[in-house]
């Protein structure tokens, strides 16, 4: 498109105001003559490209880029999104992506190793036979799953990076799911709802009247979403925040309860308590969509199926992956078996203790699942939950009140809260009062979670499973711990001894990046292949380097959770120097591993890139299913193309069919069919009670509050508790996608190029520490060093350091390096291969905080700077983060 | 036409995307920030503010007020600073200036922004300078107001964006606005943009700094409260930790 555009924006502001939502206040002054203001400027003349920003913040943000030169000068958000309200979406990141992209970290070159093992340039012949022949004496040597693969999650690129994905299938390598890489996914998922995850896309949010964020600094990691919630304010709607320390989320909310660490469980589990005393729960829902009325054996703590009980007999015609229970049915006065296949209205008591004569002709005494519930609810009465969280009792009774009142009500379930060892336990509480609450299933309501999003929003196998696919899986946890007797996993027999990523910088934000760059150090992984666009620590320590094409460069596909969009990537440029698109790096890997794949990868000249991606993009729409087989290569070139939903309306409404068309529970998670993960919730119902035997072993068959570390750190190390007293939280920064975008200049500056840790006044002052001191967080593990911050927002018993900085920053030290794998023994009940995997629990890590010697390296000083030769030695004395 | 910007702090979220895409877009080199995200009452970011019994982080966003009467104008000794007769946009001539500081001394914001020397470059790929932002200089009836490429030793700060506005457009930090939160147009038209959104806002416009009789054309809403449970009880009875 021609500058000026100058009309397309200003129909968009047109649009804007005419649809009367919120005043938007885009476009022109009316009336503005351009001609009896300023001279017009001179038209830049070129074109604007449309992209899209899909770095792993999973934003998925449409962006508009104008380039000279062969390199990008100009971008800006496209602001194209049909639903007014979405626009512009992009963020300070996004919107200065060129910096790094045209920046002097940019690979352009593939790198290997000499034979004295030093890093050097080669071309791409030679790199790349050199990564295939490595590669293939491994997977000869120890067997193919014994090469580990690490890859971005794949929505935000489904052609190149799913390239990847089609490659570890081509060969049977081991893809390291991101639930224990990143422990985003809640497991309380597949516990309570059998599935991925569901969740709202963030235009819903303005629908809410009532909004509970756990842990979930929205305003920092969703800021193209953010407003939404803004939105929800103005048209009349309440957000709460819970969140031990003060931060943009709590300051934009209406009310900020600053609850002690880890404690949300013990906060939700009140709610639910009060929420059913004062009778202010929807018995109907509970009833007919939760696993509330079913028996459970009172003394094996198992449910009671039908078929076991005398006169009773299963739902006929059920699959393998669906049980029959047994409820109290108050019509006929009886007991009955409760059909999986339907969820229909019903009388099933959802409370009482029943004789169940079984089949054996003993007869047992039975309470429905919600009856158990009340019993164990009685340990959560507000003031014993108040005692557990630091706050009133009164304040619990209030907000469960409105929460139950108050309709919509969303809870937005962060990563805050979930990334603990008992972080499902917090989730299933949580759900528990959505369900409570009744709004499961409606517009604007529900619980969400947006940290990780690896959900896929289409059927991605045409081109991600190749024919003779050999899929395998092992979660890194177990690399780290070694296996354990539940685990379920096929752990390679030698471990893992090659590893190969994508777009991700395992040496620094793994959480054991440590134990990998030892591993590496030690040969233990004697070969590590790396695709990437920057020069990160891991591209730095590869034994083969290869230079991949940044979303400016590329055609790729993408689609997120936050909202309804499948937008491509655009080619604006040509990849710099050697420079490719990973479809073409990843084809000749393959064809050079194995010269008999080339049926499945058939070979092209790198200046046909462009066109094979077309071709799979064709593909991937033609075959992705009803969700996206309505859109055409074409349509995305002009635009964001919408998936298509179930429910009546604009916006996708999670659990709808299960709500409105009592189709059983759970939903799909893709790339597995329905049968796969129906068995998570056999009784197609949400379910609440867990009787697996290792639930019932640790007393987790319903939620419950454990205590942070007594699992973890303090059973390991009972010195623990007096040396490391404080909590190590490592948030997301509002100057970074994990560990991208520390080297761009600008968000450099803003931070004063320092790394910081943050305290509470009074934590510091314990530790005769003061704002500006260089101090050291550290534990049994290890150390990351940065400058003081006393924050009052920051709770007594925590520290703060914002993750994603390069260890090259920071004088060496990782603030992964402190955190530990613990593996929960409830969440390998439901793994399940690529899917779900025991969570990482980044903020299970105890630690303290002492002076240090030094302060910021040079390298961060002179890195961070804009600078060239002799620029500006004297630069300006005005800073960023200095007073006017 | 008196052009002129509203910011609604309450669609605030601090996020500094204004600051980023100003500096981007009009190429400014290290250092040089025309538009600024403080926290009132601190100079870090991510860090709360005791205000009273509560704990703040109020987001203020500051870049040139383009003040009716601007003092800066006053001061300049070669009217390199003036003000737009057609649109009251203050701008800088970088022809005219002689890098004498006067209109900074004179600004009570704190906006204007110096280079000393020559500029620096961003490092770009292989040891080469990396150009960015609007690749072409722009004039104002014959002032120089606009250069990728700075001179050496001159003045600059927000020009609402000059070579946007001439064509039509929005100012980059409001079309980049992820809150919707600034809003730009003309308040001599009460149907603009601007007139709509302060007209329709339930709160008082103010401007900053009226001590100063300055009257700026950057207009602020007030925020709202943030009501707390538990902000401050020190040691928190050292609970989950």
């Amino acid at each position: 498109m021609e500058l000026p555009d100058i009309s397309r924006r200003t129909f968009v502001a047109t649009t804007a105001v005419a649809a009367g939502g919120a005043a938007v206040g885009l476009g022109v002054a009316a009336g503005a003559q351009p001609a009896d203001a300023l001279t017009p400027a001179e038209p830049l003349g070129g074109s604007w490209v449309r992209t899209t920003c899909s770095p792993n913040c999973t934003g998925a943000c449409g962006i508009e880029a104008w380039a000279e030169d062969g390199q990008v000068r100009l971008v800006r958000q496209a602001a194209d999104y049909p639903y007014e309200h979405y626009n512009p979406r992009g963020c300070l990141k996004g919107l200065s992506f060129n910096t790094i992209q045209h920046g002097p970290d940019r690979l352009t070159t593939p790198l290997i190793r000499d034979e004295a093992g030093n890093q050097v340039e080669a071309d791409w012949d030679t790199a790349l036979d050199d990564a295939a022949g490595r590669l293939r004496a491994i997977m000869d040597k120890y067997g193919p799953n014994s090469v580990g693969v690490i890859y971005q999650v794949q929505g935000t690129g489904h052609i190149q990076k799913g390239a990847l994905v089609r490659i570890a299938n081509t060969f049977g390598w081991s893809v390291i799911g991101g639930y224990e890489l990143n422990g985003d996914l809640p497991m309380f998922w597949p516990e309570t709802f059998g599935c991925q995850s569901e969740e709202l896309e963030s235009y819903c949010w303005e629908d809410s009247r009532l909004t509970l964020i756990f842990g979930s600094n929205i305003m920092v990691t969703r800021m193209p979403d953010a407003h939404f919630l803004t939105y929800s304010q103005e048209a009349g709607g309440k957000v709460i925040y819970f969140d031990p320390n003060y931060s943009a989320s709590a300051e934009k909310a209406d009310e900020w309860v600053r609850i002690a660490p880890d404690s949300d469980g013990a906060f939700a589990l009140a709610m639910a308590k009060v929420i059913i005393d004062e009778n202010l729960y929807d018995a109907h829902f509970m009833a007919t969509y939760t696993d509330s009325p079913l028996l459970i054996n009172g003394e094996t703590g198992k449910r009671i199926l039908a078929d076991d009980v005398a006169g009773l007999s299963a739902t006929p015609g059920i699959p393998d992956y669906r049980s029959s229970f047994v409820a109290f049915d108050e019509a006929a006065g009886a007991l009955a078996a409760v059909t999986p296949l339907e969820l229909p209205d019903n009388s099933f008591a959802l409370t009482g203790t029943y004789d169940v004569p079984l089949k054996d002709g003993t007869t047992v005494q039975a309470k429905t699942g919600f009856q158990l519930l009340v019993e164990r609810l009685a340990d959560y009465t507000p003031e014993a939950a108040a005692e557990i969280c630091g706050i009133d009792a009164d304040d619990i009774v209030r907000i469960a009140r409105e929460a139950a009142t108050v309709k919509p009500m969303h809870i937005i379930f962060g990563g805050g809260t979930q990334q603990w060892y008992h972080g499902d336990l917090k989730g299933r509480a949580c759900a528990l009062v959505a369900c409570l609450t009744g709004n499961i299933g409606q517009l604007g309501g529900g619980i969400s979670t947006y940290v990780g999003q690896y959900k896929t929003r289409f059927n991605t196998a045409s081109w991600m499973v190749p024919p003779d696919a050999v899929k395998a899986s092992c979660p890194f946890h177990y690399a780290v711990n070694g296996p354990t007797p539940l685990m379920k996993a096929t752990y390679p027999k030698d471990g893992f001894k090659a590893l190969v990523v994508g777009w991700g910088n395992p040496l620094e934000q793994h959480n054991v990046a440590n134990w990998l760059r030892e591993a590496l150090a030690s040969n233990d992984i004697e070969c590590l292949v790396c695709l990437d666009f920057q020069r990160t620590l891991t591209v730095a320590e590869a034994t083969v380097a290869l230079p991949c094409a940044s979303w400016y460069e590329k055609t790729e596909l993408t689609t997120t959770p936050l909202h309804p969009w499948v937008q491509l990537q655009q080619r604006v440029v040509d990849p710099p120097g050697q420079a490719r698109e990973e479809i073409w790096i990843l084809t000749e890997l393959a064809d050079r591993i194995d010269p008999a794949k080339e049926a499945v990868w058939p070979r092209f000249a790198p200046e046909d890139s462009e066109a094979k991606a077309d071709e799979v993009l064709a593909l991937l729409l033609r075959e992705g299913g009803p969700t996206i087989n309505h859109l055409t290569p074409e349509m995305l070139r002009e635009g964001p193309g919408k998936l298509a939903h179930a429910n009546p309306g604009e916006k996708r409404i999670p659990f709808w069919e299960q709500v409105n068309e009592r189709i059983p529970f759970p939903t799909v998670s893709r790339p597995n069919p329905l049968d796969v993960t129906s068995k998570f919730v056999r009784s197609g119902r949400i379910e609440f009670y867990r009787d697996e035997d290792v639930f019932l072993e640790l007393d987790e068959q319903l939620p419950r509050y454990k205590p942070p570390f007594e699992d973890t750190e303090y059973a390991a190390d009972p010195a623990a508790r007096e040396l490391y007293p404080l909590g190590y939280t490592t948030r997301n920064s509002a100057f970074r996608v994990h560990a991208t975008y520390v080297n761009d200049p600008f968000m450099l500056e803003m931070q004063d190029n320092t790394p910081k840790v943050w305290l509470n006044p009074a934590t510091a002052a314990e530790r005769n520490l003061k704002n500006g001191d260089w101090v050291e967080v550290y534990n049994s593990r290890g150390t990351v060093q940065g400058q003081l911050v006393e924050d009052p927002g920051v709770y007594p018993t925590q520290c703060i350091f914002d993750q994603g900085w390069w260890s090259h920053y920071d004088n060496g030290t990782s603030y992964n390096s402190l955190i530990w794998p613990w593996i929960n023994p409830t969440n390998e009940v439901y793994y399940l291969v690529s899917v779900w995997s025991p969570n990482m629990a980044w903020n299970e890590t105890a630690c303290n905080v002492r002076l240090c010697e030094g302060g910021r390296p040079q390298v961060v000083t002179d890195t961070g700077k804009s600078i060239l030769g002799d620029g500006a030695g004297a630069a300006s004395p005005i800073e960023y983060g200095k007073e006017a | 036409m008196r052009y002129a910007m509203a910011i609604d702090p309450d669609r605030c979220i601090g996020c500094r995307t204004c600051a980023v895409v100003c500096k981007n877009f009009n190429a400014q080199p290290q250092g040089i920030w025309w538009n600024r995200v403080f926290t009132s009452g601190t100079p870090e970011y991510d860090v709360a503010v005791k205000v009273d019994d509560q704990l703040r982080m109020e987001f203020v966003p500051i870049s040139c007020q383009h003040c009716t009467n601007a003092p800066c104008v006053t001061a300049c000794p070669t009217q390199a600073s003036y003000v737009d007769a057609d649109t009251g946009t203050v701008l800088v001539d970088y022809e005219r200036c002689i890098g004498c500081r006067m209109c900074a001394s004179a600004c009570p914001y704190g906006v204007r922004q110096y280079n000393w020397g020559k500029p620096a470059q961003m490092a770009g790929l292989d040891d080469t300078v990396y150009a960015y932002g609007y690749p072409r200089e722009y004039r104002d009836d014959g002032h120089l107001v606009y250069a990728p490429e700075r001179p050496e030793g001159v003045m600059e700060k927000c020009t609402f964006c000059a070579q946007l506005t001439s064509q039509g457009l929005d100012p980059a930090c409001c079309t980049a606005c992820p809150g919707n939160a600034r809003i730009f147009g003309d308040m001599d038209d009460a149907d603009s943009a601007i007139r709509t959104y302060l007209d329709g806002a339930d709160r008082e416009p103010f401007t900053l700094g009226d001590e100063y009789h300055t009257e700026p054309n950057v207009f602020y809403l007030a925020s709202h409260e943030v009501s707390q449970v538990n902000p401050l009880e020190d040691a928190a009875d050292e609970k989950g930790a």
